[in-house]
């Protein structure tokens, strides 16, 4: 790739893989250059950055475009690109589509791998199948409710971040949260940018000694 | 609408060492933040409920029954304490401020608390001391109920008819099962970042 082609516009389908190949070094000098600009580059299912190997503790600037089904499809090859980290995977559980679907795409926006579940069940399954980094979840849901449903998956996994939301705010459920390990229980009033702030500060906090680690140190 | 009725906001707290620290070492951590923006949050859904300030009686967790209670929560917002420099501003709008805890119970938490941190400061830094931890929850936990009943005895006794109290108390508390059947309770609730107070929020309360 030729950095110095400043009229380049990137192309996920196109550009994407070959992207997440350069070196650390490589990128950077486009960003420097201008080639690659801020929000020039993304994919819609919430990759968000790339990391080079030796450098893995460095995230360079997130690169965005528009997704959509093309994307989507070099979404998929760049996750089994060894130099590509994710930043965070997030299930959300809301038994309100329209909440739901708006939180997935802030979430995507924003660079998270998102995923989302309607009910209790579903989360569990999900929890279980795609381990995610961190679990936003509905406190009232018909069935099983949230407290039931963290219940379930704290049976199994004692690691995962678990972030509570309801408009609901109680007591009782407050209590439960604390013993169910959660780390943070939000009250609904909470503006997208504020809930986005809050699951940063969750998932930018050390990891625990053993158990789940972010991306590909799974 | 029955004015006479009287009203109970409760707001669930967490207790952490708030601003105090970084007042003076200059650090904000994301924890600060947290619990900054916990404050702030709370404050502003304070301010949307419109109290009749001069008709209101604040009721604070760990605040004694000693008529040291001004002065008490005077020092305490000298040192960075959010929530009680809250309490000062609305004690400033008016609003009246009343003891909750019975000293006694108070200073057999602080000795358990003490035993505790003694024994964990002798302990494996990464494991602490389970045993010891285990110990003071179950002494603490009989100890919390006794506070509650306490502290539901004196807002029964103290706040009168077509006031409204304000109730600041720390989220282990079971206070509001006992108020609720004597009270309508509203409750105030913003953010709890239980995971930004960590160790001081599960080693006091948890």
């Amino acid at each position: 790739m030729d950095s110095s082609n400043t009229e380049k516009k990137w192309d996920v389908k196109r550009d994407a893989k070959i992207f997440c190949n350069l070196s650390f070094g490589a990128i950077k000098r486009m960003i420097l250059g201008g080639v690659i600009k801020e929000d020039d580059l993304v994919w819609h299912t919430g990759m968000s950055g790339y990391r080079n190997a030796g450098e893995q503790e460095e995230l360079i600037p997130l690169f965005r475009t528009s997704g959509g089904n093309e994307a989507k499809k070099t979404d998929q090859e760049i996750t089994r690109c060894k130099t590509c980290l994710p930043t965070g995977k997030i299930l959300v559980v809301d038994d309100e589509p329209d909440m739901l679907e708006l939180m997935l795409r802030v979430l995507a926006k924003k660079g998270y791998q998102s995923l989302g579940a309607t009910n209790g069940p579903d989360g569990i399954r999900l929890n279980e199948q795609e381990q995610p980094d961190l679990i936003v979840l509905d406190l009232r849901m018909p069935g099983m409710d949230g407290i039931e449903t963290l219940r379930h998956i704290r049976q199994k996994d004692a690691k995962v971040r678990v972030i509570i939301l309801t408009g609901y705010g109680h007591p009782d459920t407050i209590r439960d949260a604390a013993d169910l390990d959660v780390s943070e229980y939000l009250s609904k009033s909470f503006d997208n940018d504020a809930l986005v702030r809050i699951i940063g500060e969750v998932l930018g906090r050390p990891w625990p000694s053993s158990g789940r680690q972010t991306g590909e140190q799974k | 609408m029955n004015t006479n009725l009287r009203k109970l906001f409760y707001v669930p707290i967490l207790h952490a060492r708030e601003a105090s620290e970084n007042k003076q070492g200059g650090e904000f951590n994301a924890g600060q933040s947290a619990v900054g923006e916990m404050w702030a949050g709370i404050t502003a859904k304070i301010e949307e409920l419109n109290l009749p300030w001069n008709k209101t009686r604040i009721y604070q967790d760990g605040l004694p029954v000693s008529g040291k209670e001004m002065e008490i929560v005077t020092r305490l917002a000298e040192n960075g304490s959010l929530n009680h420099l809250l309490i000062l501003n609305l004690l400033m709008q008016g609003a009246k401020l009343e003891g909750t805890e019975n000293m006694d119970f108070l200073m057999r938490e602080y000795d358990l608390l003490n035993i505790l941190l003694m024994k964990q400061a002798g302990a494996d830094m990464s494991a602490g001391d389970p045993g010891a931890k285990a110990e003071y929850q179950a002494k603490s936990r009989g100890l919390l109920a006794q506070r509650d009943e306490f502290i539901a005895n004196r807002i029964k006794t103290t706040l009168q008819e077509g006031e409204v109290s304000l109730v600041f108390m720390g989220v282990m508390h079971r206070l509001d099962k006992i108020l609720e059947k004597d009270f309508p309770i509203s409750y105030v609730i913003y953010r709890i970042p239980f995971r930004s107070v960590g160790a001081i929020y599960n080693t006091a309360l948890k």
